[in-house]
């Protein structure tokens, strides 16, 4: 953290904006109450988020690591906590712990093609690293973004599309299920994988989305060629601290807030199979 | 319009294949074209021929209750249909060209015989569909776990304490 304060006391910010980008799901814009310094993150880190009164949950940054002046997340309204913070309003007040965990490498896919690989919600995570691979796009080979959803009309992000495309990014979307307006592609997003174009022995995937999406996602990878440490995955558990203190997110040997949220899929991939953890 | 072994060769579905039997494969193989939208099988129709996608993409119907439902998506490279494999050689989906769609049409009734016939080009055939087979049904299972979704994201993170 930037701003100055211990990592277990929350930094008052105030909401500027908040707007639905789907159904269930709002993006909040947030910025420091008082001028407390400029925030910096990297793409893939998350914040505490505390809405006063009615908890305090783990949301990753999904806005550009470029922007230090507001923050951007997404958030799904699945539960007490995310709901009240999707009925925020400009001007309230929320507090901020963060940026925590692990983040997108990079680094790992310069020279090399990159397969960004987002299952529903699993884009907001990634989009700080489209962002980055867009504004570095020259240190990177191929860079291609797989997008998977349930349905058309729940595409997260999906009028930043065109930019991305005309960024560089090759971009292919497949849905689960089809309305009439839909002339793209249908089926899982794991068959896209075997279509995108790239070089297995020299790729380096992103894939963030569900755990089970993640686990076939990556399977798919490694079946074309793409080996496990090679794919860096992130991963969801009930994260309280934020800083490998309490336990809630334990992951057999890791803490999910202090160790991941990014793993590299080597480290992770026999620990997803235990239905236990 | 006949389809030269090389095109045939070149078809995932074909590669590695020994030329012998891609030989027996090309003597009915045609090259067939659908404007988009157009219907390419309908369901319940005879199962005539053994399509693979050359160009363009299909989308895989059935007819539901009220309307018809888009199951999946097959595209360029991939293989079209195997009902013509099976009895009652009747399609059991249809499927329409999402956009232009070029595909290289094999008999069905043709190759079963050949299958018949020839051992060695029914194994290598069947071996090589089963695959697709094999993949479309994984395909189908995870699609079932509808993974996406947020009420499904929601027991998650209940059961994870997530508030």
């Amino acid at each position: 953290m930037t701003l100055g304060l211990d990592s277990m006391t929350p930094v008052m910010f105030e909401v500027t904006r908040i707007w639905r980008e789907i159904p269930q799901t709002y993006s909040l814009e947030i910025m420091p109450q008082q001028n407390a310094g400029a925030f910096s993150f990297y793409p893939g880190q998350f914040n505490m988020l505390y809405v006063f009164g009615s908890g305090e949950i783990p949301i990753s940054i999904s806005g550009n690591p470029v922007n230090r002046n507001t923050i951007i997340h997404t958030i799904r309204s699945v539960g007490y906590t995310s709901r009240a913070m999707t009925l925020l309003r400009p001007g309230e007040p929320i507090g901020v712990r963060g940026p925590f965990g692990t983040f997108w490498p990079a680094n790992e896919a310069e020279g090399k093609d990159v397969l960004i690989v987002a299952g529903g919600i699993g884009l907001a995570p990634l989009r700080p690293l489209i962002y980055q691979m867009i504004t570095e796009r020259d240190r990177f080979h191929s860079v291609t973004l797989l997008i998977g959803a349930r349905a058309p009309d729940e595409l997260l992000y999906s009028g930043e599309f065109d930019i991305w495309r005309k960024s560089g990014l090759a971009i292919d979307i497949t849905v689960d299920k089809a309305n009439e307006q839909w002339h793209g592609s249908v089926g899982v997003v794991t068959k896209l994988v075997g279509r995108a174009g790239i070089d297995p022995a020299n790729t380096v995937a992103y894939v963030c989305g569900p755990e089970i999406m993640i686990r076939f996602t990556a399977a798919e990878c490694m079946k074309y060629g793409v080996a496990a440490d090679q794919i860096f995955i992130s991963l969801e558990r009930s994260m309280e601290c934020g800083v490998g203190l309490c336990g809630h997110c334990q992951l057999g040997p890791y803490f999910i807030c202090k160790d991941g949220p990014v793993f590299r899929y080597a480290q992770a991939q026999n620990l997803l199979k235990i239905r236990e953890l | 319009m006949s389809i030269s072994i090389e095109i045939l060769k070149q078809q995932l579905l074909f590669r590695d294949m020994d030329i012998r039997l891609v030989e027996v494969i090309a003597e009915k193989a045609v090259f067939k074209s659908f404007k988009a939208g157009t219907y390419i099988i309908r369901e319940g129709e005879p199962a005539d021929a053994f399509y693979i996608i050359t160009r363009g993409k299909a989308a895989l119907e059935m007819n539901g209750r009220q309307h018809t439902v888009v199951i999946q998506t097959v595209d360029t490279g991939e293989a079209l249909g195997w009902s013509w494999l099976v009895a009652p050689f009747e399609w059991t989906f249809s499927a329409r060209a999402a956009e232009p769609t070029e595909l290289i049409a094999i008999d069905g009734a043709y190759l079963r015989k050949q299958c018949d016939c020839n051992p060695l080009l029914g194994y290598e055939l069947l071996r090589r569909i089963v695959d697709v087979l094999s993949s479309r049904l994984q395909a189908a299972r995870v699609q079932l776990l509808d993974i996406y979704s947020p009420p499904e994201y929601h027991r998650q993170n209940v059961k994870r304490g997530v508030k």
